[in-house]
């Protein structure tokens, strides 16, 4: 719920004094998942330097991070070339099922608590975003048609 | 005359517990939301599709270099 109301709150932010369109509403949407899973690496590197996660976790959960960022590519390159709706869809289910493979194989495969606690919330606030681009993508079909 | 149930006060463990967890989840809320306004301010969509572009390879390399760590 609390996730939400981030998420909430941070549409309203970043939509604010922007252009209006389903185009623009799902690269905003986007730039807030990428930033998401940046802050969410940042935040494992710190744990695994405090010795908090061990090598193996470690390696487990920048593989899952990976994956995530080559399908975020794959998701930027075809928005930037105006891709039918459908694939753009396929794209972003692929990013939704990298992330729910980081958050089984990876995250909750942590040992300590805390780390684990940090990085859950970490990765479940970027699931968020992501379930309002998928959101976005539902609600209007020609997204991909850039202004 | 039935007693009355009597009200079990909040654990101090599970509030401590529910302290820390929205104290966990609002620098990360946070320093997305000035992630998220810093990296949109005054450009076009293309411009911060580029710029994602870039970062998403960025925290791709990183994933691989740690992963050989």
């Amino acid at each position: 719920m609390r996730q939400i109301l981030a998420v909430t709150i941070m549409f309203c932010l970043s939509m604010f004094g922007c252009p209006k369109g389903a185009y623009h509403s799902a690269v905003v949407a986007e730039h807030a998942f990428k930033s998401g899973v940046g802050a969410f690496q940042k935040a494992e590197i710190a744990e695994y330097q405090n010795g908090r996660i061990s090598v193996e976790e470690h390696h487990r959960i920048e593989a899952g991070i990976e994956k995530i960022g080559t399908s975020g590519i794959i998701l930027v390159n075809a928005m930037q070339n105006g891709a039918a709706n459908p694939t753009i869809s396929a794209d972003l289910q692929l990013l939704i099922d990298s992330t729910t493979a980081l958050m089984n194989d990876g995250v909750l495969g942590v040992k300590n608590p805390n780390s684990q606690a940090i990085l859950k919330a970490s990765l479940q606030t970027a699931q968020a975003v992501l379930s309002n681009v998928q959101e976005e993508l539902n609600a209007a079909a020609p997204v991909a048609a850039k202004p | 005359m039935t007693p009355a149930t009597p009200v079990t006060p909040p654990s101090a463990s599970g509030a401590v517990a529910i302290i820390g967890d929205i104290a966990m989840l609002e620098p990360i809320a946070f320093n997305l939301v000035a992630s998220l306004v810093r990296g949109l301010k005054g450009k076009s969509d293309a411009e911060i599709l580029a710029g994602d572009a870039t970062d998403w390879s960025s925290i791709v390399a990183i994933a691989h270099s740690e992963q050989s760590k």
